[in-house]
């Protein structure tokens, strides 16, 4: 089943998964089994390989043939949007960690509340091979975040020095995780539904070395 | 192609919906225009009645918010009485919807009052992320916002105003407060009139409750409401 079953079977309005009827032609909906998220048309691609940068990346220095290298100067989070403003997507980082301190990630649906961003993340810690799941709020100063996922070891993930992805895939309130292009956890979460993809790069302690190869995004197949 | 009267995405000609952001469309001369569905409030899920139960989570119907801010018994529910520009929310964290219509009502005594309701708002440990709708009689205006607050920090970003609209009544008389979701759609409702309807696809489940506040800087002079109670309906399928 594929993630267009998300539309009414009578007049084609998007509904919202699980929802018992739909919102303009008030026919009524049968459960539905989850839908399998695929990738659709590509919305954003950077190869960061060839030498590239991202818009408003700091810290962070292109290597041709190996990414964009990022050096931390501090315990934290920089994070930015890559592709437009969407509901249901797929994103995509591909990146290697140098160090037992850094990490990276890829966060869906992030969203501005005056100074505040808010949406969800997925960061991964290749030196304790785990990934982790949360809604976050994070302002000047702080974050606030909510646990989906708590950090939970794979098998799946490489270690420092190794090139891992991680990827979200999201319709509605159905998301899936994929670690290194393989299932990894699938959630259901309504809090959340529209906003950009971002990527991002983690410091555990100042001067963590994180090199991104590549940030995608893609609509939803 | 066209671009979605929202957030801007070329939709393909012929579409009925925005692939992005899944606004209902319709071309209205050479753009698109938005198309809501109607909400229609059904059954009572929740009710509370201030005359004889305190908000949800409070253990009495008197307490002290801070120094400076306070609720107490009054015949008509309750008193908030305020003395500085804060807005405090009352949600029902123990119900968490999507699609439903949250309803409140107040009698403002005091010029400078700020009235509302809040829904599908959410916890992130001691923040919380929401859409609230402020309604301030003084000058005629509903203000729709997305909003986060926590005690460290506090941040919104609006979703819509109306200014100077009739069917906001001025202080006084006992005023309705209203907002119906249903999806990303929300109507803005005031005394059950229709104000405005938007559309905001940001949040989609969450906690739903009233809000009351001051506009005015703080002083020693207070501004009265009295909330009489809020009660969440379903919407009818």
């Amino acid at each position: 089943m594929s993630s267009h079953t998300l539309t009414c079977p009578q007049c084609g309005a998007p509904v919202t998964f699980r929802s018992s009827f739909c919102a303009y032609c008030r026919a009524p909906l049968a459960a539905a089994l989850a839908p399998k998220l695929e990738r659709g048309a590509p919305l954003a691609l950077n190869d960061l390989k060839g030498g590239i940068t991202l818009p408003f990346a700091q810290h962070a220095v292109p290597r041709p043939g190996r990414g964009l290298e990022f050096t931390l100067p501090e315990t934290g989070a920089w994070r930015e949007p890559v592709g437009p403003l969407v509901r249901d997507s797929v994103a995509r980082v591909a990146a290697v960690c140098h160090d037992a301190h850094g990490s990276f990630g890829v966060g869906a649906r992030c969203h501005r509340l005056g100074s505040v961003i808010a949406g969800y993340r997925v960061v991964l810690r290749p030196a304790y091979r785990d990934f982790s799941v949360v809604r976050f709020a994070s302002y000047p100063g702080g974050v606030y975040v909510a646990n989906v996922l708590p950090p939970r070891p794979s098998e799946m993930i490489a270690g420092v020095g190794q090139r891992n992805t991680v990827e979200i895939r999201c319709a509605d309130s159905l998301f899936t995780v994929l670690v290194n292009d393989r299932h990894a956890h699938t959630f259901e979460d309504a809090h959340f539904v529209f906003g950009h993809d971002v990527w991002l790069v983690g410091a555990a302690q100042p001067g963590a070395r994180v090199t991104l190869e590549s940030v995608d995004v893609w609509a939803l197949g | 192609m066209l671009a979605c009267p929202y957030c801007k995405t070329e939709v393909p000609t012929g579409e009925r919906f925005c692939p992005a952001c899944l606004l209902g469309l319709r071309v209205e001369g050479d753009a698109l225009a938005p198309v809501f569905p109607t909400i229609t409030p059904g059954r009572t899920l929740y009710e509370a009645d201030f005359r004889t139960s305190p908000p949800p989570r409070y253990p009495s119907r008197a307490h002290a918010m801070s120094p400076r801010m306070r609720f107490d018994p009054h015949e008509g529910g309750l008193l908030f009485t305020l003395l500085e520009p804060r807005t405090p929310t009352f949600p029902n964290p123990d119900v968490e919807l999507r699609d439903a219509c949250v309803r409140a009502r107040f009698t403002v005594l005091d010029p400078g009052a700020r009235i509302g309701v809040v829904a599908r708002r959410s916890a992130l440990a001691e923040g919380r992320v929401g859409y609230a709708l402020d309604v301030t009689p003084d000058r005629n205006e509903a203000w729709l916002k997305r909003v986060f607050e926590a005690n460290a920090h506090a941040d919104s970003t609006t979703v819509a105003i109306r200014k100077g609209h009739a069917g906001i009544p001025a202080p006084g008389p006992t005023t309705d407060v209203e907002l119906r979701l249903l999806g990303p759609t929300i109507q803005i409702v005031v005394d059950g009139a229709l104000v405005a309807t938007h559309h905001d696809p940001h949040y989609g489940v969450g906690a739903f409750g009233f809000r009351v506040g001051r506009e005015t800087e703080a002083s020693d002079v207070p501004v009265r409401v009295v909330c009489h109670g809020f009660d969440v309906r379903e919407v009818i399928r």
